[in-house]
């Protein structure tokens, strides 16, 4: 089975697919730094923000629908935890509604607050997708790992790439055998067949790890990964990293 | 000829109370084929693991080119005696095929130049220059099973250990493997249950049964069908 969900389109060849995977890394971080630091009542400068990734997205050739559908998936998590803020906080009231015995107050700070955490959060996801799909996994990583990020975190994440696919592919085993053989409609039963799978595929996920770390022993493996470094850094790239990053500046410190 | 793997009487129990070996005595010259077939669970892989250090038994001894294998030489026998594990999803575990055939490289301590070199060499030996960027998940199994054999060439070791390098293969695979190991002029240790394999690439033939070495015998065995009945198999 074929898979590409984490880094599709990462090979296509626009200027910003190659552009150095650090550069990219660099100018995005300071991006969300900036974004999440800009005080919430500031409009027009998330607007200039917003302008900014939508030329890189256009500058990238990623199809927009993709990009746009691929970030909004932050939003539900960000409901679920921020939703209940506006009814908290105290302030001028917007509005206040009667339930049965149960008096709802909505406030302005507290509506305020949910738009900060809306906005903020879309255009962090936001940058972050477009990262993503301009960069070979791979070399993300190696980007990082240049950049210092812990090795223990990279590794994670590298093991997890790999294997991931595999993973989603065993789970369409079980399940496809489940289904040629599954008769029952009671849900309780089929609750109690997903039990049994999640335990069959911690038990194989266990299995395989115990295999790899044996691959890894016998080719040398003696507790850190090594990797070669591969990137060069081109003017291009210097004038990337430079000019965003002025630009990013200038938005967020105008009056 | 010298012989480059000495097994003396090696006995090992996994920790969970299974045994696996029992009493194996092997040597295995150098430049040999040695196929070793049994039944499942006979102890061939268990037998394998061992001659890399990855098992280790305190019963028995066993000498991989002259050197006993002790804690202290593990690393100069792991580059010397590479595994290729059967499943090429597990001997496949970096994020690129480059990764994947320069892991045991830099891991022996070569210098940057000196990889890239080697691993270009190797992949375009196995036909697959070009793929380096690639990640092992979007191969076919054929080029997995190449790579695999890549990540343990690409060390140059005298021993080539080898754990069913022709399962799961299509036939055209199976043969471009098979191929390309007869190429391949190292003492060569192979556990698998294809016959066929075994006798085009193996000189001598190893059965195990329930941890022991039961026969040791020459190629010819793999032709008289009732002999392999009654050995088993």
């Amino acid at each position: 089975m074929k898979h590409s969900f984490l880094d599709k389109y990462s090979d296509l060849g626009s200027i910003i697919h190659r552009l150095d995977p650090r550069v990219k890394v660099i100018v995005f971080f300071i991006l969300i730094l900036v974004i999440v630091s800009t005080p919430p009542q500031e409009l027009v400068k998330f607007s200039g923000y917003f302008l900014i990734l939508l030329i890189l997205i256009l500058l990238s050739r990623i199809p927009l629908p993709f990009i746009f559908v691929r970030s909004l998936v932050i939003i539900p998590f960000v409901l679920l935890t921020a939703i209940f803020i506006p009814f908290f906080k105290g302030g001028e009231v917007a509005g206040s509604y009667n339930f049965l015995t149960l008096h709802l107050t909505i406030s302005y700070k507290g509506l305020l607050i949910l738009q900060n955490i809306l906005i903020k959060s879309w255009l962090s996801v936001l940058s972050l997708t477009i990262l993503t799909s301009t960069t070979k996994f791979s070399s993300l990583l190696k980007a990082l790992e240049i950049l210092k990020i812990p090795r223990v975190m990279i590794l994670i994440a590298s093991f997890f790439y790999r294997y991931m696919f595999l993973l989603v592919d065993q789970i369409m085993k079980i399940k496809n055998a489940r289904d040629s053989r599954s008769f029952k409609k009671n849900p309780l039963y089929q609750f109690k067949i997903i039990g049994y799978m999640v335990g069959e595929l911690f038990i194989r996920t266990y299995d395989r790890a115990e295999r790899i770390y044996l691959a890894m022993l016998s080719r040398g493996f003696n507790g850190t990964i090594y990797t070669l470094e591969s990137f060069k850094i081109k003017g291009f790239d210097l004038y990337f990293l430079g000019s965003l990053v002025t630009i990013i500046f200038l938005i967020r410190l105008r009056r | 000829m010298d012989k480059v793997v000495e097994i003396r009487n090696l006995s090992y129990t996994y920790p969970d109370g299974t045994p696996a070996l029992n009493e194996v005595s092997l040597d295995v010259m150098e430049r040999e084929s040695i196929g070793i077939i049994g039944p499942n669970g006979a102890g061939k892989s268990t037998l394998l693991l061992h001659l890399n250090g990855i098992l280790q038994s305190e019963n028995g001894a066993i000498k991989i080119l002259g050197m006993p294998l002790t804690n202290r030489n593990l690393r100069k026998i792991r580059s010397k005696a590479c595994l290729v594990f059967q499943d090429p999803e597990d001997q496949l575990f970096m994020p690129t095929v480059f990764d994947d055939v320069a892991f045991g490289l830099v891991n022996l301590g070569y210098d940057a130049g000196t990889v890239r070199e080697k691993v270009g060499k190797i992949l375009e030996r196995v036909d697959l220059s070009g793929r380096e960027n690639r990640s092992a998940h979007h191969l076919s199994f054929g080029e997995k099973k190449l790579v695999s054999l890549a990540t343990a060439l690409v060390m140059e070791p005298e021993i080539l250990l080898l754990d069913e390098p022709t399962s799961n293969l299509d036939r055209k695979e199976r043969r471009e493997i098979i191929e390309f190991l007869q190429e391949i002029d190292k003492t060569k240790i192979i556990v698998s249950h294809d016959l066929e394999m075994i006798e085009q690439l193996c000189q001598r033939i190893v059965v195990m049964n329930r941890g022991k070495v039961i026969l040791t015998e020459d190629r010819e065995i793999l032709k008289d069908d009732d002999k392999l009945k009654s050995l088993g198999l």
